[in-house]
């Protein structure tokens, strides 16, 4: 009886580990989303001025745009940076896919892959590093 | 008299006794593991209403070009919708009224005591910073 009680209660420490685990994982995970909806936000903002000038229609500025929202997404996961693994926020940036378009609506779409630190999950064979693709798209609406 | 003592010994000694030993052993590692779970959980859904509550203050930041009466009522607003109190968050708006197209960042610090029964009380700080292009102000020339 006292083995079997040990057992369970082994079982059941193990299984809190992998809750306390796969908790803080989605947690950067969902805070890492975030990071890429304000970056794509961030370079839907690069209206070109001189479009909007000569014939008073909205346009991204791409060059501007992709930049831009590399810039933000840097911004927004430095804050999580340390809690990153493998390769830093600048990287995570550098490495993301950004593609500006004006049709059927001026968008900017921003793809990134996030490294994370399993932990404990390794153990059941989820490799030391977890990794979670990211998209996000901004769509630009004029007046 | 009753020798308590020696009683005590003698019931622990028993089948009886020695399972119920067993079990306050047993219970007492699992009220506080259970404790944890909840406290986690609860630790991360506020963590999670931090980040969303200055992704959408930044965006407000943004939109109104610094900080602003508004941005601290949705803020509010958006605290309050999932149980926390503006009261006990700090907002930190940097800078205050931005340059158009310049990074305006919103840092939410929120401080947060978790208790576990039998092992104690601590304190943490909860934080969450966003950062946008401010959109509004005066082109420059």
């Amino acid at each position: 009886m006292g083995g079997l009680a040990l057992l369970l209660l082994g079982l059941f420490m193990l299984v809190l580990a992998f809750v306390a685990e796969f908790g803080a994982l989605r947690t950067k995970a969902l805070r890492a989303q975030a990071a890429f909806d304000r970056a794509a936000l961030a370079g839907a903002g690069a209206i070109d001025p001189v479009a909007l000038a000569e014939d008073g229609r909205i346009r991204l500025d791409a060059p501007a745009a992709g930049e831009i929202a590399r810039e933000y997404l840097v911004a927004n996961l430095a804050p999580i940076d340390a809690g990153l693994t493998g390769r830093s926020a600048a990287q995570i940036a550098a490495d993301a896919q950004v593609s500006v378009s004006d049709s059927p609506v001026p968008s900017v779409s921003i793809s990134g892959v996030v490294d994370l630190p399993s932990g404990l999950l390794a153990l059941i064979g989820a490799g030391p590093i977890v990794s979670y693709s990211i998209h996000s798209t901004s769509n630009l609406k004029g007046p | 008299m009753r020798d308590w003592g020696s009683e005590i010994r003698r019931v622990l000694r028993s089948e009886r006794g020695s399972a119920a030993t067993e079990a306050i052993l047993v219970l007492s590692l699992l009220v506080p593991m259970f404790a944890v779970m909840i406290t986690l959980g609860d630790l991360w859904a506020d963590q999670v209403a931090l980040d969303h509550a200055a992704a959408m203050a930044v965006r407000r930041a943004a939109a109104d070009g610094g900080d602003s009466p508004q941005l601290r009522s949705d803020l509010q607003a958006n605290l309050a919708a999932v149980g926390l109190s503006a009261g006990t968050v700090a907002v930190r708006v940097q800078p205050p009224a931005p340059a158009w197209q310049e990074q305006i960042t919103v840092h939410l610090r929120m401080p947060r005591r978790i208790r576990i029964p039998l092992l104690g009380h601590w304190d943490l700080q909860l934080s969450s910073q966003f950062s946008a292009r401010n959109e509004v102000g005066e082109v420059a020339d």
